[in-house]
């Protein structure tokens, strides 16, 4: 330090202490649900403002326990359940089936399931290109151990938990190959998906609110809901959503 | 009852409940976790924020906006111990993305008081940090996040560089106009901070 910018640093600290310091938690909060994330971390007081703010999309959840048709899995099995109280302990195993590309990598790294991670979806850093609307779906290993991720996540549109499919499944983004990303807990790999604007298909679109996403993580039959109300396409196939494999995050 | 829903979406295990179990939890743990870290943190990036934007709703609004992008990544930043240094850049960095906004800093000073001539008789130090903030806001905002890291926060010209996320070079040039423009619009002040920038 030498003098003038002692003056300066002195004098800047001082402005500094005109600001009113207030309590930011509740609208941190908001805030970060208006960014368009699940709100795990909210407690169970704000999911009740929630459910108000997330409006229409969500107003149709509760009772949609009826046959959905069979979700997009990467390898095509069907939806699994998604009320707790359902969860029969004999799907347990059924993940061990799916087949695991080269599992070469180490004997106690295995797949990330489905319950070991968390699914978010984020806009990304960068904003989207012209005419397209990107997506990260951000997967947290939300476990103890580490586990791997490889491969496609299986991506639908959903009108609610349980809810009716809209459109078809993202397609696999050809020419990017997959590559086995290795996550130790608490650490997320990211898979981005790309639509175009529902605007420009103005004929052929009918739009059509939805709640957010039926996920599968790559090779796992179990999906998880990720809330992300939209308008989308309803008519199959068009401005359908495409999926990159999942990859680690970008350094910071 | 949404998050419930949400988080036992996936679960498959042999145990369910207990599994759910932990995983509130945990999920609980890791949201006090976040509200202690705002509102620990929150005085110091406020500060900050009030130097950068020269107003308690926008220094409020930025510093909510970079939080809530923490939160969003909260699992992951607290389980590397990053969260502040992240919080801090991104709020740097939404100030960047404001650079080119059109001019949202410049339409501030109608919230300032005109400190006309015998407009404050308040003490000395009072009047200087009139005249700063009046002659803060007459710079760029890129020069004021500048002088901020550089002054306030001390930090060198290779640390503002990669906060900023621009080369060091420009974070000297930067500096060297801020320092003289804050000489020209307040010549009072000038005089305390005349020497060039080779402070460290």
């Amino acid at each position: 330090m030498n003098g003038p910018f002692d003056r300066l640093h002195a004098d800047l600290a001082d402005l500094a202490e005109e600001v009113r310091v207030v309590d930011l938690r509740d609208r941190t909060l908001r805030t970060s649900r208006n960014l368009g994330i699940r709100r795990t971390l909210l407690g169970a007081a704000a999911v009740a403002v929630l459910a108000i703010g997330t409006g229409a999309a969500f107003a149709v959840l509760p009772g949609r326990h009826a046959a959905l048709p069979a979700g997009p899995g990467p390898s095509g099995q069907s939806a699994a359940t998604a009320s707790p109280t359902e969860a029969p302990s004999a799907t347990a195993s059924t993940a061990t089936g799916a087949p695991s590309p080269s599992s070469s990598s180490g004997p106690s790294t295995s797949r990330c399931h489905t319950d070991d991670l968390q699914v978010t979806v984020q806009t990304p850093p960068g904003g989207g290109a012209a005419g397209s609307v990107y997506a990260w779906l951000i997967f947290t290993n939300t476990s103890t151990r580490t586990c791997t991720l490889y491969g496609f996540p299986g991506v639908s549109y959903v009108t609610g938990p349980d809810g009716q499919q809209v459109n078809e499944p993202a397609t696999r983004r050809s020419g990017i190959s997959p590559a086995r990303v290795t996550l130790d807990p608490g650490r997320a790999a990211y898979a981005q998906l790309q639509t175009g604007h529902p605007e420009a298909f103005p004929d052929t679109c009918k739009p059509v609110a939805i709640a957010g996403y039926r996920v599968y993580p790559p090779d796992e039959t179990a999906a998880v809901f990720v809330p992300a109300p939209t308008q989308q396409c309803s008519t199959n196939g068009v401005n359908a959503t495409v999926v990159n494999p999942v990859s680690p995050l970008p350094t910071q | 009852m949404t998050d419930k829903v949400v988080i036992a979406d996936g679960l498959r295990s042999p145990d369910p409940l207990s599994s759910i179990n932990q995983r509130l939890v945990s999920v609980d743990r890791l949201a006090t976790e976040f509200d202690s870290f705002v509102r620990g943190r929150t005085p110091a990036l406020l500060r900050a924020a009030y130097l950068l934007t020269g107003d308690q709703h926008l220094a409020e609004d930025l510093v909510q906006s970079a939080l809530a992008r923490t939160h969003r990544h909260w699992a992951q930043l607290h389980h590397e111990g990053n969260a502040e240094a992240y919080t801090r850049k991104t709020m740097y960095h939404l100030q960047v993305s404001r650079w080119r906004r059109p001019k949202v800093a410049e339409s501030m000073p109608g919230d300032l008081p005109e400190p006309g001539r015998g407009g404050y008789d308040h003490t000395d130090m009072t009047s200087t940090r009139l005249t700063l903030r009046r002659a803060l806001l007459r710079l760029t905002p890129k020069q004021r996040a500048v002088l901020v890291l550089r002054f306030f926060e001390d930090h060198s010209e290779a640390e503002t560089a990669e906060l900023l996320g621009i080369a060091p070079g420009t974070v000297k040039s930067q500096t060297a106009k801020a320092l003289a423009r804050l000489r020209t619009v307040a010549p009072e002040l000038g005089e305390f901070y005349s020497r060039e920038g080779n402070a460290r």
